[in-house]
């Protein structure tokens, strides 16, 4: 039975910040057949590296080895890279010291994680047995014993040196000082020369005068962990340039194309501003941190000219319409309600203690619950609708297939209660484009505007889109503190198709909008079509697990600020990446892109009654 | 309260001198920090050290539907009549002692006003119901305590209250003092209290991944005292720690996957 990294990533990553103190990334290796202990750790780089699936719990053992330089180094023990005699050949001596320090390694890990070792021996014995032989005696006695085949044999030479470095208590310097000293064991025993693997050497070599394809030699599926060694440590750490260490240098040098993120500036709403930038960070679950000031957010209120929307809206959705002015009607707010006949409370209850003592007189029984205790019941509620703007909402909301042309001629008026019903033309027949995604969208939440204003629950019905990590457009149809008129409810109409889908800033904006309401029940609703994407979310822009991770970490982020969220989406195939992002009591997959409107509402009431 | 022996706490820095300057001024005392790290100990601590072992501590664990009413007093009908009952922080005025608000921001509004004229010059608490202004006792004491953690926004302490106190903040003891603190509290050896204080530490590595405050040293010690009562290690911090600090799964598992590892 093997284990795929995939399937305990998070919290492996959670375990490791939690030994050393701060985020570690994880590195994969497409070689599953590498032999252990894998790829030494520069401490420098918070990097662990780790085959793509392993057997059963392995992989905390993998960690640990590779996360006790990382912690020496937290704790401010430096380990100095070793510096090669001159007497000594350098390819020998990068073995001997990396099988030394393994040896060193695992040593600290039995003393300090007592409860790894049975996993560790785990690991040892597979790589006992997966042992490539170096073509030298010395040298296999030399791994084997380090591997802790303590039956081997070997000189008590090769032993005294090897537990000198392998113990707890040890650094990086006994290793060095036993590497040497079985270095100098193996070259003046002279069967080292000759002997040995041509083949080893050769790769060895090659990797040390390597300047070019570092990462791509050290993943040879025949790799022993010599050649890993090396190949890492001539190669200078390629694939360290490769990756910006969590909010370093490398991540200053890629925000520079944008010229610096302009500050946020907070213009006065009305005030001759219409354009505000905000900046965020945004989550990089590859390196498990936050890409700082790395979004910025341009807010513009929406302006329109359709003045027909909202009795369109409300005419198209009668049905609907009062049927949500029904249910919304029995949620009327009443503030601090007034309990009576409670066994304490702030005042007393005058009717109850009159009772109270009349059958105490009357030597009844008496009720002693004679208080009245305010209690909250009001509701209090702020709510902001966040909308994808995206292109895709752009297409048509109708299945294709048109429905069955009715011809008034064959119908009986009298078989057909619906031609009772006042006939509209279908909207193709008028000439007008076909109902889109959008307008649906547009449809609900003009909707729920309006039954909300009726109910009095704050809310606000935001878009978004935008293109590329400098421009999240956050466009905003209406505001907590908008007042309702006709030149509102033309905004939400004014709501229109742009680009992309970079949800996680808009998500963050939106909380941030959100967490200045004083309501006491938060909720942000995302009503979406499809992946959270744009040209730049991840360095990678085919890479749609960036984007959700961003945009679930945003959402557990709102979550944390006392934000209840929920996502709706309009996509059938939406449920894979909806499941990574919310929790499953949080998102809805619409695949009747009609039902929104009754399924925003549903949405709404269960959020709200909690 | 009567307690026969000093409530044991250990000094992290000089709390204990500042609290005994505030407490010979008698000016009220704020302590901030995160749950389970102290405070309630330290309130004991100080009141058997300053007042000795006949001490009266107040302690009113506050929630969000306590009112001015349940700490100052209500009318109780007894008999033919209606009786006023002290609440526990009039008891405390008269009475003289430590009165000790945990939590206080949890409760209603209300309650912070009525503490507003208990702790500026004039230490003195009114009483609407019965018209009454009681002028505290000379050895009576406020003190507070809050949890900027995971308080909302909404929950802060109003300015006007809390430049009202002596604030002293608290957070989790170091390795050495912590194991020191759950081998004396779980009565467990040394070697255990370490382990437990690691994955103390180890786990407060994870605080911005999702709980607020960590594993608290009052955890620590549940996890000691299961261990003294012949619970397995793995399964008291399984039962005391994973569980207690987050419902998030993966959050459970790196815990446990900590605990695991550091016990043998």
């Amino acid at each position: 039975m093997t284990l795929s990294l995939a399937d305990v990533q998070v919290p492996l990553a959670l375990f490791a910040e939690g030994i050393v103190g701060h985020p570690v990334m994880f590195e994969v290796l497409d070689d599953a057949e590498a032999t252990w202990p894998w790829l030494p750790t520069d401490p420098a780089r918070s990097v662990v590296t780790l085959p793509a699936s392993l057997l059963v719990d392995d992989y905390r053992a993998l960690v640990l080895h590779q996360l006790i330089a990382l912690e020496d180094r937290a704790a401010g023990v430096e380990h100095e890279r070793p510096l090669v005699p001159d007497h000594i050949d350098a390819a020998l001596f990068a073995f001997v010291f990396a099988t030394v320090e393994d040896a060193r390694v695992d040593a600290v890990t039995r003393q300090r994680y007592p409860g790894a070792v049975r996993h560790l021996d785990t690991v040892l014995t597979a790589a006992r047995r997966d042992l490539d032989s170096t073509g030298s005696a010395m040298l296999d006695g030399l791994h084997r014993y380090s591997l802790g085949d303590a039956a081997v044999e070997v000189s008590s030479a090769v032993r005294e040196a090897v537990d000198a470095a392998a113990r707890f208590d040890a650094t990086a310097v006994d290793s060095h000082a036993s590497a040497v000293a079985l270095c100098e064991l193996l070259q003046a025993g002279g069967p080292v020369a000759g002997d040995w693997n041509d083949e080893l050497l050769h790769d060895v070599d090659d990797a040390l005068a390597l300047g070019d394809d570092g990462r791509g030699a050290s993943l040879d599926p025949t790799a022993t962990p010599t050649q890993v060694e090396l190949s890492e440590t001539a190669g200078g750490g390629q694939s360290a340039a490769d990756m910006p260490p969590s909010g370093t240098t490398q991540g200053d040098n890629e925000r520079d194309p944008i010229g610096g993120l302009q500050l946020p500036t907070f213009g006065g709403r009305g005030a001759g501003v219409d354009r505000r930038t905000f900046v965020y960070d945004e989550w990089d679950y590859r390196y498990s941190t936050h890409r700082r000031a790395w979004c910025r957010v341009i807010e513009e209120e929406l302006d329109g000219d359709d003045h027909d929307f909202i009795s369109d809206v409300r005419s198209r959705h009668m049905a609907l319409r009062s049927q949500l002015r029904r249910t919304f009607a029995q949620l009327r707010p009443e503030d601090l309600v007034r309990v009576y006949r409670r066994i304490d409370g702030s005042e007393l209850d005058i009717d109850g203690v009159i009772e109270a003592v009349v059958d105490r007189r009357t030597g009844a029984p008496a009720d002693d619950r004679v208080h009245v205790r305010r209690d909250r019941a009001a509701r209090d509620v702020a709510t902001a609708f966040l909308v994808d703007l995206s292109a895709s909402t752009s297409s048509p909301a109708v299945p294709p297939e048109p429905p069955e042309p009715l011809d008034p001629a064959t119908i009986d008026p009298l078989d057909d209660p619906l031609s009772y019903a006042p006939m509209y033309p279908e909207p193709g027949e008028r000439g007008e484009p076909e109902r889109r995604v959008i307008d649906v969208a547009k449809d609900a939440v003009a909707l729920m505007s309006d039954a909300l204003h009726e109910l009095g629950d704050l809310h606000a019905i935001y878009g978004f889109s935008g293109k590329g990590r400098d421009q999240v457009e956050f466009k905003i149809a209406r505001d907590f503190d908008d007042r309702v008129s006709p030149r509102s409810w033309a905004s939400i109409a004014a709501m229109k198709p742009l680009q992309y889908t970079r949800m996680g800033p808009a998500v963050r904006h939106a909380t941030t909008k959100l967490s200045a309401q004083p309501a006491r029940t938060r909720l942000l609703i995302v009503v979406s079509d499809g992946y959270p994407q744009d040209v730049d979310y991840g360095e990678d822009a085919r890479d749609r697990d960036y984007g959700v991770h961003d945009t679930a970490r945003a959402l557990s982020d709102a979550a944390d600020a006392g934000i209840d969220t929920f996502c709706i989406t309009i996509d059938p195939a939406g449920h894979d990446y909806l499941r990574q992002m919310c929790a499953p009591d949080r998102y809805l997959v619409i695949d009747d892109v009609e039902s929104l409107p009754e399924e925003l509402a549903r949405v709404y009431l269960r959020l709200s009654a909690r | 309260m009567t307690d026969t022996t000093e409530p044991f706490y250990l000094p992290i820095a000089d709390e204990v001198a500042v609290f005994e300057a505030a407490y010979a001024a008698r000016l009220p005392v704020l302590l901030k920090g995160p749950t389970g790290c102290g405070k309630t100990r330290f309130v004991e601590h100080m009141a058997w050290r300053l007042q000795g072992p006949a001490h009266a501590l107040t302690t009113v664990a506050c929630h969000e539907d306590l009112t001015a009413t349940d700490l100052v007093g209500r009318y109780l009908l007894s008999g033919d009549e209606t009786v006023w009952m002290d609440g526990p922080l009039t008891r405390a005025v008269r009475a003289g002692g430590i009165c000790y608000l945990d939590e206080i921001v949890e409760a209603r509004k209300d309650t912070t006003v009525i503490i507003h004229a208990l702790t500026d010059h004039r230490r003195v608490l009114p009483v609407d119901k019965t018209a009454e202004m009681i002028e505290a006792h000379p050895d009576f004491l406020l003190v507070i305590s809050y949890n900027p953690g995971y308080q909302s926004v909404l929950k802060d302490l109003k300015p006007s209250t809390r430049q009202r106190f002596v604030s002293i903040e608290f957070d989790y003891p170091n390795l050495e003092a912590e194991a020191a603190i759950v081998a004396r509290e779980a009565g467990i050896d040394d070697d255990t209290a370490m382990r437990l204080a690691r994955i103390g530490a180890k786990t407060r590595n994870l605080r911005d991944r999702g709980f607020e405050d960590g594993v608290s040293t009052r955890l620590l010690v549940y996890a000691g005292q299961l261990i003294t009562q012949g619970i397995g290690p793995r399964r008291a911090c399984e039962a005391a720690l994973v569980q207690a600090i987050s419902d998030d799964p993966d959050l459970q598992a790196a815990v446990a996957d900590i605990v695991d590892v550091l016990f043998p």
